[in-house]
Order: C-alpha cells, then sequence, then structure tokens
C-alpha cells in the first residue's frame, strides 16, 4: 500500500522575517495580501489572496509599477508616502509602518490594515494587506484615482485565446474526458504512486482553495473562516466545488463529537470519469484522491492543525456517492489501516472506530 | 487631493490581529464557550453556531 503520510497537509506557517525566501507557493497559502517591491515601487511578489481581491492577474502585475500602474488609488500620502519614508530612511528601525487605508476599485471598496516591512539586504518592501470589509464602491471617490482594472492591463485577451471569469481569473474549459484521459495515462505509467501524486496535487489545490473560500468569507461575512459556523463553512466549500462542476459535496456532522467527519461527493467528476464503462481497465482503487486532497487541505486550513481525508467508498466502483472521512492525528493510522484491510463505506468505520463503545466512553483525543 | 485624503475608516490603525507584530498579535484563546465543550467532550457542538476553527477541534 503506498503511504500517504507525505501527502497529509499542513498549515504553512508564517514568519514575516523569512518572507524573501518564502516560495510563490507558500505565499499563495497566506489568508492575506502579499505584495513585494522593489525600492523604486516595482511589484515583484504578489501572491493569490491578493490578486483574487484585486481582481488582477499576477502575471500581468509583476514587473510594474504599483503606484502609477496597478494601484492609483494607493498614490499619495496616506499610502505611497509610508512606502517612500520607508525607502528614504534606510536606517530607521525598526523598518515597518502599519495604518489603515481604503482601497478603491471600480467594483468596490476595501477597508485594509496595511503592514509594510523594509526586508534586509536587498531593502525590498514588503505590503502585508489585511481586509476587514469588502463593500460597495465609494460614490465620492475619484474615478481616475480608481485601482486598474485586470482588462486595462492587458486588453483584448479574449482575441489571444485567454478566458477569464467574473472575478477576473483566468479558468481554462476542460472536458471530462480530460480527466477520463489523465486517469488512464496515470493507471498506465505509474500504476503504484499516482495516487500520492494526485493526493499532493489536491493538498496543493486545497491550499490555494481554502484562500479563495476567504476571500468569499470576507467579502460576504466580513470574517475568516475559522470564525464562521461550521455549517456555513460546509456550505461555502460545497458551494464552490459545485459552481466548478467537481459534484456535490455534503458534510455529515452526526459524529464530530466522537472525531471523525463524513463527507459525500455524489456525481463526483473524478468518479464518473474512471467509470467510463462497464469494462475499465482501470485499476480497482479510488478515483478521488486529488479531491480527497483538496478537501484535507481546506480543513487543515480552518482547523490550523492537520487533519487528513481519505476516501473510503468511490463511485467508481459501485453506486450512490463517494464517501470520505476527515480524522485529526490520532485516528489516521486507524483509518489507514483500515482502508488498506479493505473496509469500505462510512457506516463500517463508524462501526469499526465507534464500535458498541457508549458515546460517554469514547474518547475525544486530539 | 489624493495627497490628504484620509486613510481608511478610522484616525488609527484598526485593533485586527497584527501581521508582523507591530503590536501584538491577538493570539487565538480559547473562549469560555470552547472550554466548557472540551470539558464536556464536544457533545454540545453545533454545526449552525460553533464557529469552525473550534468545530474541528474535535477531530
Amino acid at each position: 500500500m503506498f503511504d500517504l503520510q507525505a501527502a497529509a497537509p499542513t498549515p504553512v506557517p508564517f514568519d514575516p522575517a523569512a518572507i524573501e525566501g518564502m516560495s510563490d507557493a507558500e505565499l499563495d497559502a497566506l489568508a492575506f495580501g502579499v505584495i513585494g517591491l522593489d525600492k523604486a515601487g516595482t511589484v515583484h511578489r504578489y501572491n493569490l489572496y491578493e490578486s483574487r481581491l484585486a481582481r488582477l492577474d499576477r502575471s500581468q502585475v509583476v514587473g510594474r509599477d504599483f503606484f502609477a500602474e496597478v494601484a492609483r488609488c494607493a498614490r499619495g500620502n496616506a499610502f505611497e508616502g509610508h512606502f517612500r519614508r520607508l525607502v528614504r530612511d534606510e536606517d530607521s528601525d525598526p523598518g515597518v509602518v502599519r495604518f489603515d487605508f481604503t482601497f478603491d476599485f471600480a467594483f468596490g471598496s476595501q477597508d485594509v490594515v496595511i503592514e509594510m516591512v523594509r526586508v534586509l539586504p536587498a531593502r525590498n518592501v514588503y505590503l502585508f494587506v489585511n481586509r476587514s470589509r469588502v463593500g460597495a464602491p465609494r460614490p465620492e471617490f475619484p474615478v481616475e484615482d480608481l485601482g486598474t482594472l485586470q482588462a486595462a492591463l492587458a486588453p483584448n485577451e479574449a482575441a489571444l485565446g485567454v478566458r477569464r471569469d467574473s472575478l477576473e481569473r483566468r479558468i481554462v474549459e476542460i472536458e471530462w474526458s480530460v480527466l477520463s484521459a489523465l486517469r488512464a495515462t496515470c493507471d498506465r505509467l505509474a500504476p503504484d504512486s499516482w495516487m500520492l501524486f494526485c493526493s499532493e496535487w489536491g493538498v496543493s489545490w486545497g491550499r490555494r482553495l481554502a484562500v479563495d473560500l476567504e476571500t468569499v468569507a470576507i467579502e460576504r461575512h466580513a470574517r475568516s473562516l475559522r470564525e464562521l459556523p461550521m455549517r456555513t463553512v460546509a456550505d461555502l466549500l460545497s458551494e464552490q466545488l459545485r459552481a466548478r462542476g467537481w459534484g456535490q459535496l455534503e458534510l455529515d456532522f452526526s459524529d464530530a463529537p466522537r472525531g471523525l467527519l463524513g463527507l459525500r461527493v455524489a456525481r463526483s467528476a473524478l468518479a464518473e470519469s474512471a467509470r467510463t464503462s462497464g469494462r475499465s481497465t482501470m485499476s480497482a482503487s479510488f478515483a478521488c484522491p486529488l479531491l480527497a486532497g483538496c478537501l484535507g487541505a481546506v480543513l487543515s486550513h480552518v482547523a490550523q492543525r492537520k487533519l487528513t481525508v481519505r476516501e473510503v467508498a468511490c463511485a467508481a466502483h459501485g453506486s450512490g456517492p463517494c464517501e470520505l472521512v476527515a480524522v485529526g492525528p490520532s485516528r489516521r493510522e486507524a483509518v489507514d489501516a483500515a482502508v488498506s484491510n479493505g473496509v469500505r463505506g462510512l457506516d463500517n468505520f463508524r462501526t469499526l472506530l465507534f464500535g458498541n463503545v457508549a458515546d460517554s466512553e469514547v474518547g475525544h483525543a486530539r | 487631493m489624493l495627497a490628504d485624503r484620509a486613510s481608511g475608516p478610522g484616525a488609527s490603525p484598526s485593533a485586527r490581529p497584527s501581521l508582523v507584530g507591530l503590536l501584538p498579535r491577538h493570539e487565538a484563546t480559547p473562549s469560555g464557550e470552547l472550554l466548557d465543550m472540551v470539558a464536556r467532550g464536544f457533545e454540545a457542538l453545533d454545526p449552525d453556531k460553533t464557529p469552525a476553527g473550534e468545530f474541528l477541534l474535535s477531530l
């Protein structure tokens, strides 16, 4: 049995002092905006959260003058002035400034707390953008000073084969047959390791999806995911997956007090792409490690600790929805062992984990 | 005039958690409700009310 331990999602820590050494993927897992500027004000880092809420594609932002080309609403003493002083007074201590600001875009205004840090030795300046409210446009704000729109940075993209959704994220439309072809290729070339590969891919995807959910949470509720009721978070997650065509996710909370979260995915795109006919050549293993990794990363992000999601029943090899379980570290080995021993189905896992032990006697180890 | 424009809703930086340590971080501290929940073994979990961060502590 392959070992999915390496694919277990771990919340990414954040150390501002180490920002220069962080990869783009690590910055993209942060639930606040990060903008890196050189001394001239040219953008050299721009993370996913900032890209999503500013509705600008990182590929079009990096290399541009932040104040002249990207965020005209930040020109002036109230924002740009802090940056210029931080750059000019190179020996000032501690090289950090914090202030409130409001970003104004054509699509809305955003109240933020800016933390601006000068990083040695390159003396680049990083902006950490912590949003507290996303709302309607301020009608009194001068139109000519609004933040730049994606269409202005890269006009006529549609003619160049670039598609974007309503939030200016670049999207690619693929048919289900592409997923089926991918699965078949995995089975042929890496029959023993493709699940680990897909699980890792899912974790990486899930970290980005979690950031996307955070932006929705701040837009709709002015709160982080952790602060919202569990069912609201589950509904947001389900809504996002459904809207993107991955199927219908439902969370079963009934065993949460005993340490297990049940998840069901009806009409899973992954499972159905692996069940194209009654004579599939694909291996009789699970079809959704990609989704399991993704869900594990999202739940770990919300929990701020490592949680594991394992598929325990697959619609590719039967009827009904795919079933998965989410558990903490104390139950992970038991779940993995059960999967290896052929235990299938959410109900069987309940029996395995809880047996006939009375609720009051069940431990709650974390 | 942009140069003199008010910088946000308040005169001073808001009380949101600091990301870089300019102000003391508002570390997540267990609420009284959460401590009660731990003591009672999470039976009181309510997905419609319990914050997700606390709810997932049960796993």
